[in-house]
């Protein structure tokens, strides 16, 4: 008997590469803890750990990693003390930065590794990470979960779907008149007081720098200058709080007297807004000149009674929005520079109760500070279990990487993971799908360039570009952040040092000016002792547009699942493949329907 | 002992699943009193999220010692504990884990148990067991009236089985005008239907109560009603449920030995796969192949560590589910089928 004894005799006979492998894992929170136990216990010989957070007391439900008395260090360093008991084959590393910081992990940084990871929080970092992972062609196991929804994804790069194959959902975004005119949901209340009034007032930046809500946005005329009004006589109110003292009380009257009393009347006089709406009104605010007397006792203004949180009387609200207005103003006298934190209790408890007046006024309900905290703070619920199970299939689906010899295999034996509330399954699994065609991330031919930037000029990489890709007459030079450096009609750049516009890891898309090859990316690596450009050998095919004007006849129509329409319009042919891309056979479907697999984040439930 | 709200400093430490099941359910489960028997791998696995989560009281059974070979399975214990009782060596790291928790342990073999003992839990669970086990403390939870969990895993498979008698849970779902009160399918029906809207989408709050068999019940008169046709059965059908049951069929115990002496005769696992598709009347083409059988016999009471998340994260939320009386639990028997990735539900 040895500590390994179950693996060896699982997978003994299939030569597995758990010991010999080097795995990065991205992100030490809900799955990254989960996932972190799940690979020591696999055996895998080496595991790297990053992530830029610090630990915090609503992690503890699911991070078991963590305790009480590690609140505020550091979720990677904390991680891997804390599983150094049970770790008997592993050599483990940390990292406390994020992993989009180019400096701490440059591109050779991540070539060390056989699989990468995420664990990760937010949709940025993880565009990010599976850019690298197609550079360096390293398979990306991606997993997220939202409360008890969850998914993992198998990236092998160029094999099957990468991670910005299929279009994500972005954040729910309002018109601006409903956040600025006319508000009908606490949501809307609570994105104006952040965003808007919290940001204004307090936040960093110069109103000026705001730029005027465009008039094309608003219903009405008359509505977009009473907005635009309303962004000038803000930024005289943060001078009147800037100027304030700390035994002033006056100026918050007139604050309070400018935001919800003349802006309102304002917004009433414009009968348009009204034909259809309820009109705002200011009697559920009572006497509200009573209301926001001071006390005389400019320490008693400023204390928080924890009854007024519930925010369930009008006096409530006041008192919250007297205290939190005097607190924030002396934090902004005293030179701290604030912006809106959930956990920053005068910045949350302001847009709660500034945001609850407006509610008041807009006959909307108004929100205790648990329910304003997850709006304003867009807190996603979490549990331990889902975080579990998820991490569970991510660790699972890559064993097929630890006992198969090639990726073909692997892609064939890998499937995708999305949680399932149907009765006749605990989750859905579905086989990987091909690349989308016209995806901007793995459809474009990469190659990595060393360049020595501050020896180099434009003109020397367009030059060595030109001759060595073959484009007919000019290339277009831009950056991956849709800076453009050089174009036909942009010469003066060709002179300048390439430093002045490039730095280590920076993103160039390089595009042929007779639109005939298709688009390429090079990373760039700053190397300062290189002395002449070598370019990567690239097989460039022709343009996209090209390709599409040519028959697709050849291409099989039903692949692996994907369903394609053949269609040889450009457009048509973008969007029959991204509608393809979500359609999944589900192999399990009773008459094999090919049905599309909804968004893991609003799926139907049977 | 049982307090009626939560403390300010509990909203703050739960605030991330109290956001998705509300005070109320984490009240319930602050008030609740589980017994996990066996401290298997995915054993430590629900011990784990059910701390995490914040049970009430937790209590853990297990007679037996650690070995070697569950250092790759057990994550609160070390290689210098072993050799002391399982629940001895693992106790102060789970205590660790949420010292709200009121942690029991233990270390006598549930077998000499009187009944009366089990009656002040609020649901069962054990790991690990074989069907001879499972079939008698599920006498014991059926006559105490407690719901009842079993579960294991073996390598890359991993089964659950719910005994839950009687389970009424709400669920949100989207409007839908077609569901109506009454039997939804065999083994469960509406109770109650609700309209809501919630973030401007028209939801249904629906109560749905579900039946439930206990293993000498276990049978294939749903499978067989669900899909009539053999093809259907051998399409619809994963062949691991057969060989799982039929694993857990034979007669040895092979729980807490080595693994070394773990031996099964794939002669006599082909015979209760035999059984076991006669007892559940299915056709004989639903069987594993001769190398899946191979890879399955590998496989079998083997511990292995993702499949000890899944399934104890599985089960785990299904306890919560229980307690909380929101969403599904299972009903009645799952398996995972590690090599495919799949996790299907099955009526027995």
């Amino acid at each position: 008997m040895a500590i390994d004894s179950y693996i060896q005799r699982m997978f003994g006979d299939d030569s597995p590469t758990f010991g010999t492998s080097k795995v990065l894992l991205v992100g030490a929170g809900g799955i990254g803890c989960e996932l972190l136990k799940d690979l020591i216990m696999m055996n895998i010989g080496e595991i790297h750990v990053l992530d830029l957070d610090t630990i915090d007391l609503s992690n503890l439900n699911r991070q078991f990693l963590f305790r009480h008395k590690d609140i505020k260090q550091s979720k990677s360093k904390t991680a891997i003390k804390a599983v150094e008991f049970f770790n008997y084959k592993s050599k483990l590393f940390s990292y406390h930065g994020s992993v989009m910081d180019k400096i701490m992990f440059p591109l050779s940084f991540f070539q060390q590794f056989n699989v990468i990871y995420n664990a990760l929080d937010n949709l940025e970092a993880r565009f990010y990470v599976n850019r690298i992972s197609l550079y360096l062609n390293i398979p990306l196991y991606e997993s997220g979960t939202t409360g008890l929804k969850g998914q993992v994804q198998p990236i092998y790069p160029y094999l099957t779907e990468c991670f910005n194959c299929i279009p994500k959902e972005t954040p729910k975004t309002f018109p601006v008149c409903t956040i600025r005119s006319t508000p009908s949901k606490p949501v809307h209340c609570i994105t104006w007081a952040k965003d808007f009034l919290f940001s204004q007032l307090f936040g960093e930046g110069d109103p000026n720098d705001i730029p005027s809500p465009d008039v094309s946005e608003f219903t009405n005329e008359e509505e977009a200058k009473a907005s635009a009004n309303e962004v000038n006589e803000l930024s005289d109110l943060r001078k009147l709080v800037d100027d304030s003292k700390f035994s002033d009380f006056d100026f918050l009257i007139k604050i309070f007297n400018k935001i919800f009393i003349n802006d309102i009347e304002r917004l009433i006089k414009i009968d348009d807004l009204w034909k259809s709406r309820e009109k705002p009104s200011f009697l559920p605010l009572g006497d509200y000149l009573n209301l926001l007397k001071s006390t005389g006792d400019s320490k008693i203004d400023r204390v928080y009674n924890s009854k007024d949180l519930d925010q369930s009387s009008i006096e409530s609200i006041f008192k919250i929005y007297i205290a939190s207005t005097l607190r924030l103003s002396d934090r902004l006298r005293n030179g701290e520079k604030l912006e809106f934190d959930k956990d920053d209790i005068d910045t949350l408890n302001y847009v709660m109760s500034t945001s609850n007046l407006r509610s008041l006024i807009f006959g909307i309900q108004t929100k205790s500070e648990f329910d304003v905290k997850q709006i304003a703070g867009n807190i996603i619920p979490a549990v331990a279990t889902m975080n579990a199970i998820m991490a569970g299939f991510s660790a699972l689906s890559s064993v097929n990487y630890y006992i198969e010899k090639d990726n073909i295999e692997r892609v064939s034996k890998s499937k995708m993971i999305f949680d399932s509330s149907a009765s006749d399954k605990v989750v859905n699994s579905s086989k990987l799908v091909k690349p989308n065609p016209s995806c901007s991330a793995c459809s474009v031919v990469k190659g990595i360039v060393k360049l020595n930037l501050s020896n180099l000029k434009l003109s020397d990489l367009r030059d060595k570009l030109l001759s060595k890709y073959n484009y007919d007459d000019d290339v277009e030079i831009m950056t991956l952040d849709s800076r453009l450096l050089y174009d036909y009609d942009i010469e003066e750049n060709l002179e300048k040092k390439l430093s002045d516009f490039l730095n280590d890891g920076t993103v160039l898309l390089i595009n042929d000016s007779d639109e005939k090859l298709d688009i390429i990316e090079l990373y760039v690596v700053n190397d300062s002792s290189s002395t002449e450009i070598v370019l990567p050998e690239l097989s460039i095919p022709p343009s996209k547009k090209l390709r599409n004007q040519g028959t697709n006849d050849d291409d099989d129509d039903i692949e692996d699942g994907v369903v394609e329409n053949g269609d040889s319009d450009t457009l048509n042919k973008d969007e029959s493949s991204t509608v393809a891309s979500s359609t999944i056979v589900l192999e399990d479907n009773d008459d094999d329907l090919i049905i599309e697999e909804p968004n893991p984040k609003r799926r139907k439930i049977n | 002992m049982v307090e009626k709200t939560l403390t300010k400093d509990e909203i703050s430490l739960y605030d991330r699943q109290i956001r998705l099941w509300g005070m109320e359910a984490q009240t319930n489960l602050r008030n609740s009193n589980i017994l996990v028997i066996n401290l298997s791998g995915v054993g430590v696995e629900i011990v784990k999220n059910l701390t995490l989560g914040g049970v009430g009281t937790l209590t853990l059974m297990d007679s037996s010692k650690l070995k070697e070979q569950d250092l790759n399975s057990n994550f609160f214990v070390e290689e210098k504990q072993v050799g002391m009782l399982k629940v001895e060596a693992s106790k102060t790291r789970i205590q660790d884990m949420n010292p709200r928790v009121q942690f029991k342990i233990d270390s006598r073999d549930w077998e000499t148990l009187n009944e009366e003992e089990f009656s002040k839990f609020q649901v069962i669970v054990s790991t690990g067991f074989n069907s001879a086990q499972i079939s008698k403390l599920n006498k014991i939870t059926r006559k105490l009236n407690i719901p009842f969990i079993s579960c294991c895993v073996h390598g890359m498979y991993g089964f659950i089985f719910n005994d839950l008698i009687k389970c009424e849970s709400w669920i949100k779902l989207e409007k839908s005008n077609l569901r109506k009160v009454g039997d939804l399918d065999m083994v469960s029906k509406i109770l109650s239907l609700e309209d809501i809207t919630e973030n401007d989408i028209e939801l249904q709050k629906v109560l749905i109560s579900n039946e439930y068999r206990n293993w000498d019940e276990l049978s294939g008169k749903y499978l067989n009603s669900q899909f009539p046709t053999d093809k259907k059965k051998k399409k619809k059908i994963n062949a691991s449920l057969i060989s799982l049951l039929a694993l857990l069929d034979l007669s040895d115990i092979y729980l807490h030995k080595d693994i070394e002496d773990v031996i099964i005769e794939k002669e006599d696992l082909l015979n209760s796969i035999t059984k076991v598709l006669k007892k559940l009347e299915l056709p004989s083409s639903i069987q594993m192949n001769d190398d899946c059988l191979k890879k399955f016999i590998r496989n079998a009471y083997c511990e292995y560590q993702p499949t000890n998340a899944i399934i104890g994260g599985v089960v785990s939320q299904d306890i919560i589910n229980t307690l909380v009386h929101k969403e599904l639990p299972i009903n009645n028997v799952c398996i995972l089928d590690g090599f495919n990735s799949e996790m299907p539900v099955y009526n027995l």
